[in-house]
């Protein structure tokens, strides 16, 4: 099964999910219409003298319908809310909620700096933006989790004890596990399950609070009313039912999120090739006193969400048992966890990865210059230590045919041409993108063109619309965004995306203008501009226009999206090729898709501009996984057409991927080392 | 029964919105939390950078001593109160004293580099030059960061003001949180020197 049908399958799971809720739903109406009256009719039973003989009435349609009504409200109210909530925030909301703290772009802590690392290698490696991480400071338990409903708003975050327990393997084993839930998709289902979840929950919650109400504590009335027992009587039933649909909507999240759980393991190894990295930190949760554990009271709802199952003794597991999910990675494992301390740990990591060590590093607060001569580094020290030394990656045979099918599936050589790429990007360029301030610049300075004149036009906007600090930044850093080859575009564009995210919304404003600005100085746009200015807005713009929501399904075949695949194709037809070949090359994408009853046209080039181009992409996000496979098979046609691919035609093609959510590892190695250069 | 019914449903939605806009509040005050640790990163890159600039100076503006320790003492305050500041960005009373701290600092700063000019050996330093240098690029991230982070306390603010969300502000206490505006201290005492 590959990436598309995955996803479309992921989808259906909605479905199941729907059905499954309905049910639980069902059953809790039924429950709370009965069991009160079970209740009023025990009452009845217990207070009547034995001999009368009692009419039962077990059926009133208006209490009934009453009660519908104001299940319904609760539970779907509460869903439809806590979903809405949810959504708005993506995945930061979440790791917000369960205590997490965003780790900056730039931190210079090792533990910080480390966790970055390897998240920037993964994203790199399989094609996504670099997401924002998140650490749970509180939480020593070993834990992580994913969470967002695509993957420009995901948020990775782990906890405490992970990012500073774990050797790098293990790390990289456990974001690779995080990975693969981002490209599987599971990170919707994820939280629909939250919502549904939020919904029964609230009955019961309801019944706790009428509880309180009924015993008459926790409100002090003037008249020291001593609570009634009807309400008392009703609170008590609505948490028994409560509870009652809780223990369905954990079943039902038990059902789904144990098979996914097995489904990541199987590609976080693919992704590492080293199971025992991944092995060596289950067991570590195993031997740690502390495991898995979650101390934020929020983790229950959320429980599905993680790495390993954060609350202990559940019967309703979200995860597969620990024991077992070693012996797949590690089939020698006889099941005995060795015990370990996390102070072993932290001693181990300063021993081999020159990790600081255990005791806190309290700065001195103050520094008395002229009696104690500091010595502080001038340049900010970035922690390179614990970055394993990469081998150069061999370079596959290109076939661009085998793109398509390496979406969403990062593989070992991803990685490995992934943190060659890493390596090759000037040290200076990596810190620009590690901050907003420069990573702004950053992206100005990339839009430059190589030709002088339009290269001036364009620093004259600068000076004039951008700070100044800006312009002599972008100045000064000229040479080295010189040096920036084509393959190096797209993982820059990747890595400053975190502290893009950063920007206020005014701030975005104003460089969404700028970028806007530069790209038109020269009255066109080129193919590397057009595909920077796509992945930016499509990534960002999201976050801050605040409209952040999960895209409905309304394509389910390309018939109803003629008009766009048109757009789509005219303009890659029109900007991969020489005017002769154009149509021809518009045909063979045609071909490819090979639908019936569709009309597609090769458009003129004023009426397939980037703006149709983006408005056309917008829209096929919209559309299943299968059409979207037609499209970029068609789309890669055209680019192929010539029988040469460029490499701005392959980061052309991996932006347009990317945005319809179907990410394309790196296909190209830097063709140069930074020793080479 | 029917109307008791009605009305509990009516409670529950009424704790749901509550509970909505309760969030919100949350969402929009981790916001601006997140927004100032970017500042935060910033200034301590800065109380880095000081001790090293006096450092580099002292050699050379043997008589300024004056001037170098006001530089000093004023980074050290900042630096105390940044602490203090970085521990609860919402707390006004620790952001106003940021806000003086960084104030004089600029302001002992300036003095320090309006000396220097009488000094061209010192400016012709390179450890001098590459401090300031990077003293330069550090405030300007200070100060886009600022506005970052004022842009988030804005959104924060207008939100907790208006209604309905003000009523859950002002019952659950979310206190208006404080705009990082640093009032450049050397400014405001130039005009004293004027005559």
């Amino acid at each position: 099964m590959d990436f598309f049908d995955q996803q479309d399958k992921s989808r259906k799971q909605t479905g199941v999910l729907l059905f499954y809720f309905t049910l639980a739903v069902i059953i809790t109406i039924v429950l709370v219409y009965f069991v009160p009256v079970c209740g009023w009719h025990a009452l009845k039973i217990y207070n009547a003298p034995p001999d009368a003989s009692i009419q039962l009435h077990w059926w009133n349609t208006e209490l009934f319908l009453g009660v519908c009504g104001v299940t319904l409200l609760v539970v779907l109210g509460g869903a439809g809310i806590k979903m809405i909530e949810l959504a708005r925030g993506g995945g930061r909301n979440i790791a917000e909620m369960l205590g997490g703290k965003e780790i900056l772009p730039d931190t210079n802590d090792f533990f910080e700096r480390r966790l970055r690392n390897v998240v920037e290698e993964m994203s790199i490696a399989s094609g996504v933006p670099v997401p924002s991480v998140y650490v749970m400071e509180r939480e020593e338990g070993v834990n992580a989790f994913a969470a967002g409903f695509n993957i420009s708003n995901a948020v990775v975050a782990v906890t405490h004890g992970t990012m500073t327990g774990l050797t790098r393997d293990e790390l990289q084993g456990v974001v690779a596990h995080e990975f693969s839930h981002i490209l599987n998709n599971d990170m919707a289902i994820n939280l629909k399950l939250m919502g549904f979840l939020h919904g029964l929950l609230l009955i019961g919650l309801t019944g706790q609070i009428l509880l309180r109400l009924g015993s008459g504590s926790g409100h002090h009335h003037s008249n020291s009313r001593k609570g009634s027992p009807q309400i008392f009587g009703l609170g008590l039933c609505l948490l028994v039912v409560g509870y009652t649909g809780v223990l369905f909507a954990n079943l039902i999240k038990a059902s789904i999120s144990r098979s996914r759980e097995r489904l990541a393991d199987a590609s976080a190894v693919q992704f590492t090739r080293n199971p025992a990295g991944l092995a060596s930190a289950l067991k570590k949760i195993g031997g740690l006193s502390t495991g898995s554990f979650i101390r934020s009271a929020k983790a229950t709802e959320a429980s599905h969400l993680f790495f390993s199952k954060g609350s202990r003794g559940s019967i309703f597991s979200t995860h597969p048992p620990l024991a077992e999910r070693v012996r797949w990675l590690d089939p020698h494992f006889n099941g005995d966890f060795e015990r370990v301390t996390y102070e072993d740990l932290r001693t181990n990591l300063h021993q081999f990865e020159g990790a600081p060590e255990i005791k806190e590093k309290e700065q001195p607060d103050v520094v008395d210059l002229f009696t104690q001569p500091q010595n502080i580094a001038v340049a900010g020290a970035v922690l390179e230590t614990a970055k394993p030394s990469s081998p150069q990656p061999t370079q596959r045979p290109n076939n661009p045919e085998a793109l398509i099918d390496s979406i969403g599936k990062p593989m070992e050589h991803h990685a490995e041409v992934a943190r060659a790429l890493i390596d090759s990007i000037p040290e200076n360029i990596k810190a620009h993108a590690r901050d907003p301030y420069g990573a702004r610049m950053l992206i100005y300075g990339l839009l430059l063109d190589a030709d002088e004149e339009i290269r001036n036009k364009q620093l004259a906007i600068l000076k004039d619309q951008a700070d100044p600090e800006v312009y002599n930044i972008v100045e000064k850093t000229l040479p080295e965004l010189e040096s920036i080859t084509p393959e190096m575009r797209l993982p820059i564009i990747d890595l400053s995306m975190p502290a893009l995210r950063l920007l206020s919304a005014i701030q975005y404003k104003n460089f969404r203008h700028i970028m806007k600005t530069l790209i038109m100085a020269d009255e066109k746009i080129d193919i590397h501009e057009g595909a920077l200015y796509t992945a930016l807005t499509h990534h960002l713009d999201p976050v801050f226009s605040g409209k952040a929501k999960p895209r409905p399904l309304n394509y389910y075949a390309i018939r109803g999206l003629e008009q766009e695949t048109s757009v789509i194709l005219s303009l890659l037809a029109r900007t991969g090729n020489s005017p002769e070949e154009q149509e021809a090359a518009f045909e063979s994408a045609v071909g490819k898709i090979n639908a019936p009853r569709t009309n597609f046209d090769l458009l003129p080039e004023d009426e397939c501009g980037w703006e149709q181009f983006n408005e056309a992409l917008n829209k096929f996000n919209e559309a299943s996984f299968k059409v979207k496979r037609w499209l970029l098979g068609g789309a890669l046609a055209c680019l192929m057409y010539d029988k040469k691919i460029t490499v701005e035609e392959v980061e052309l093609f991996r932006i347009i991927a990317d945005t319809l959510g179907c990410p394309v590892p790196p296909w190209v190695a830097p063709t140069k080392t930074r020793d080479a250069a | 029964m029917i109307a008791a019914l009605v009305l509990l449903g009516l409670i529950v939605l009424l704790v749901i919105i509550v509970a909505g806009m309760y969030n919100g509040l949350v969402t929009l005050r981790n916001r601006f939390k997140n927004a100032f640790a970017q500042i935060d990163v910033q200034l301590k890159r800065r109380y880095d950078l000081i001790p090293n600039l006096v450092e580099t100076a002292k050699g050379y503006m043997t008589h300024e001593r004056e001037t170098l320790e006001a530089v000093i003492q004023a980074r050290n305050q900042a630096a105390a109160a940044e602490k203090i500041a970085s521990q609860n960005p919402s707390d006004s009373g620790a952001m106003t004293g940021l806000i003086g701290a960084e104030g004089a600092l600029s302001g002992a700063l300036g003095r320090l580099f309006a000396l220097s000019e009488a000094y061209p050996d010192l400016k012709a330093n390179q450890n001098m030059m590459q401090l300031t240098e990077e003293l330069t690029s550090t405030e300007n991230k200070i100060s886009f960061a600022r506005q970052a982070y004022n842009d988030a306390v804005t959104a924060y603010n207008t939100k907790r003001e208006l209604f309905p969300t003000n009523i859950i502000a002002g019952m659950f206490n979310f206190v208006a949180a404080t705009l990082f505006e640093i009032e450049d201290a050397a400014q405001k005492e130039a005009p004293k020197v004027s005559f």
